[in-house]
């Protein structure tokens, strides 16, 4: 194989998801297909690393910032939602059912690898509470670090006068109970709601 | 559950046969070095996928081979499984009634295999990590949410340790919310691990096969939260007693305080045994609480099949008499080792019993009572 084949399979291992074959069969791809699709490719990737970046206010990934969505002004700016990393803020928008502002921390707390609150996007969540925010909502994952990374922000937020929420974890619309696990049914269960 | 044959390949030195079980006490005998404990050890990595001999499984691959296979019937109420393990260089494949199990989780806990050997008298001798183990194996079977507790305390422990050895003034509200982590987890663990020792207690001393039948047996619980009192404690107390040991923990380094401290002692007569039993009434102890474990888990589970290998080697005859009166009690199907059978032979109890020889396995007596 060339040196330039080699750099670029070395490349594309780094993806993640992609290993040493896959990367082999992606690079053998680009480079049978019309020479057009990789030049396209690498003006689009160059592209988009240069003008996407994370909007200074929330850290989703825009073009400007502040980003589309601190920026529209029928969203609701009382409500913060706040996620661990950019597609989970995609998959609360692809919903339809959040209509307030999102801040994204890019990560959780785990101090076993190094990451604590300096490594994330925590400090600039608190200079937005100065304004209209009346709620946060913790839209983290279920799991210890998710849970002490909630646990930590409530810590922080529970004297600046704003409503803390966590959102529910349980029955998933549309599945049937028999093939839920048994951390989620108890956790259904514990958070019942009357009717 | 009990194991009905297994058919062993390129497996140490044992010959590539069928051997059959029969639902009861198993009598492996013959001189040193001829295979017995490799029977064991097979049906051992049948059920646990790992060995009590070695932690790198291609060892039981007999020399020379590429790989080994390791093959076993099972019958729980009246229905067969097969399980079939290859090892070779790399690892293991597992094959369960022909078809290949990607997830081990699908045969974990199956198969329920417990071994015993000279070393489990570490449980008595040896450090407090070998007796919170102890308890965590009956803790997984009885209680339904020891495993999520046990993974939530031990991440959250890690957690704290690791910010008190790595920031000079670690941030309050940061080490809080570990410590909240740590409260609920560590206080279901404890009343867990509790209430085993509890369950356990009342079990071993129903027990009374030990020497002296006078002898006194008690397990006392140690909490790694509370020194002293014996008390279930919550939530909240131990957050402040974490937040009370904080200038300790970062004078030492690590939490001082926790369920990762838990311990028991045994006592015999009102002595700790690790100081005052003999080494007979050590190993009786130890296989005392071992039997007991099994007995309380079985309830919650399908009973193991048990493998005792070399357990009688210490005791005088009139030990080993009550201990084989006390196995044919417990019922469920045995397996053991021992260099001499006589005992067995004279003992009137259902039994089989092999001789093994140069990696053969035949069956010299057998009595149905």
């Amino acid at each position: 194989m060339s040196e330039v084949m080699r750099r670029l399979v070395a490349l594309l291992r780094r993806l993640p998801g992609v290993g040493e074959k896959t990367a082999h069969r992606l690079s053998i791809f680009l480079l049978t297909s019309p020479p057009e699709y990789g030049r396209e490719l690498a003006r689009a990737l160059q592209e988009a690393v240069e003008r996407v970046r994370p909007c200074a206010v929330c850290g989703n990934l825009s073009e400007s910032t502040p980003c589309e969505l601190c920026a529209d002004p029928r969203r609701d700016r009382s409500l913060l939602c706040v996620v661990e990393r950019v597609p989970d803020l995609m998959a609360i928008e692809a919903s339809h059912e959040f209509g307030g502002l999102y801040h994204v921390l890019h990560g959780v707390l785990d101090p076993l690898k190094g990451v604590g609150p300096a490594e994330l996007n925590i400090e600039p969540l608190f200079s937005r509470l100065s304004g209209e925010v009346r709620e946060v909502i913790l839209a983290l994952s279920a799991s210890v670090e998710g849970e002490t990374t909630a646990l930590y922000l409530r810590q922080r937020l529970q004297d600046r006068g704003v409503r803390v929420s966590r959102i529910a974890s349980g029955i998933p619309v549309g599945g049937e109970l028999e093939y839920v696990d048994r951390g989620t049914i108890g956790r259904a269960l514990s958070g019942r709601r009357e009717m | 559950m009990f194991i009905t044959e297994i058919r062993t390949r390129n497996f140490r030195n044992l010959a590539d046969e069928k051997v059959e079980f029969f639902d009861g006490i198993n009598v492996l005998t013959g001189n040193n070095a001829q295979g017995k404990t490799s029977v064991l050890e097979a049906i051992s990595i049948l059920g646990n996928l790992h060995s009590f001999r070695t932690r790198r499984l291609r060892e039981v691959i007999r020399f020379g081979e590429k790989n080994s296979d390791i093959f076993g019937k099972f019958t729980r109420s009246g229905v067969e499984d097969e399980l079939l393990i290859r090892i070779d260089g790399l690892g293991r494949r597992i094959i369960r009634s022909g078809k290949q199990v990607k997830d081990i989780a699908e045969v974990l806990g199956c198969f329920p295999v417990s071994s015993f050997s000279p070393d489990d008298i570490d449980i008595i001798k040896g450090g407090s990590l070998v007796r919170r183990r102890f308890l965590d194996k009956g803790c997984i079977t009885l209680f339904r949410h020891f495993f999520e507790n046990h993974r939530a305390y031990y991440k959250a422990l890690l957690s704290r340790n690791r910010i008190i050895k790595t920031q000079g003034v670690p941030e309050d509200d940061l080490l809080k919310s570990y410590e909240s982590v740590m409260a609920v987890s560590g206080i279901e663990l404890t009343k867990m691990r509790r209430s085993l020792v509890n369950i356990l207690r009342t079990s071993i001393r129903r027990k009374n096969f030990l020497e002296n039948k006078g002898a006194i047996v008690d397990i006392k619980y140690k909490s790694g939260i509370y020194s002293e009192k014996d008390v279930a404690g919550d939530e909240d107390e131990y957050r402040r007693l974490l937040f009370d040991k904080r200038s300790i923990d970062f004078q030492r380094g690590f939490t001082t305080i926790g369920p990762h401290r838990d311990d028991f002692v045994i006592m015999i007569d009102g002595h700790p045994a690790r100081e005052f039993a003999s080494q007979g009434q050590k190993r009786l102890l130890a296989i005392s609480m071992l039997l007991s474990l099994i007995e309380e888990t079985r309830k919650a589970e399908n009973t193991p099949v048990l493998l005792l290998d070399d357990v009688s080697s210490e005791l005088d005859s009139k030990n080993r008499r009550e201990l084989y009166n006390e196995l044919s009690r417990i019922g469920g199907q045995i397996l053991l080792t021992t260099t001499d059978s006589s005992l067995y032979e004279e003992i009137e109890i259902p039994i089989r019993i092999y001789h093994v020889e140069t990696g053969r396995c035949t069956i010299k007596m057998e009595r149905n009572i």
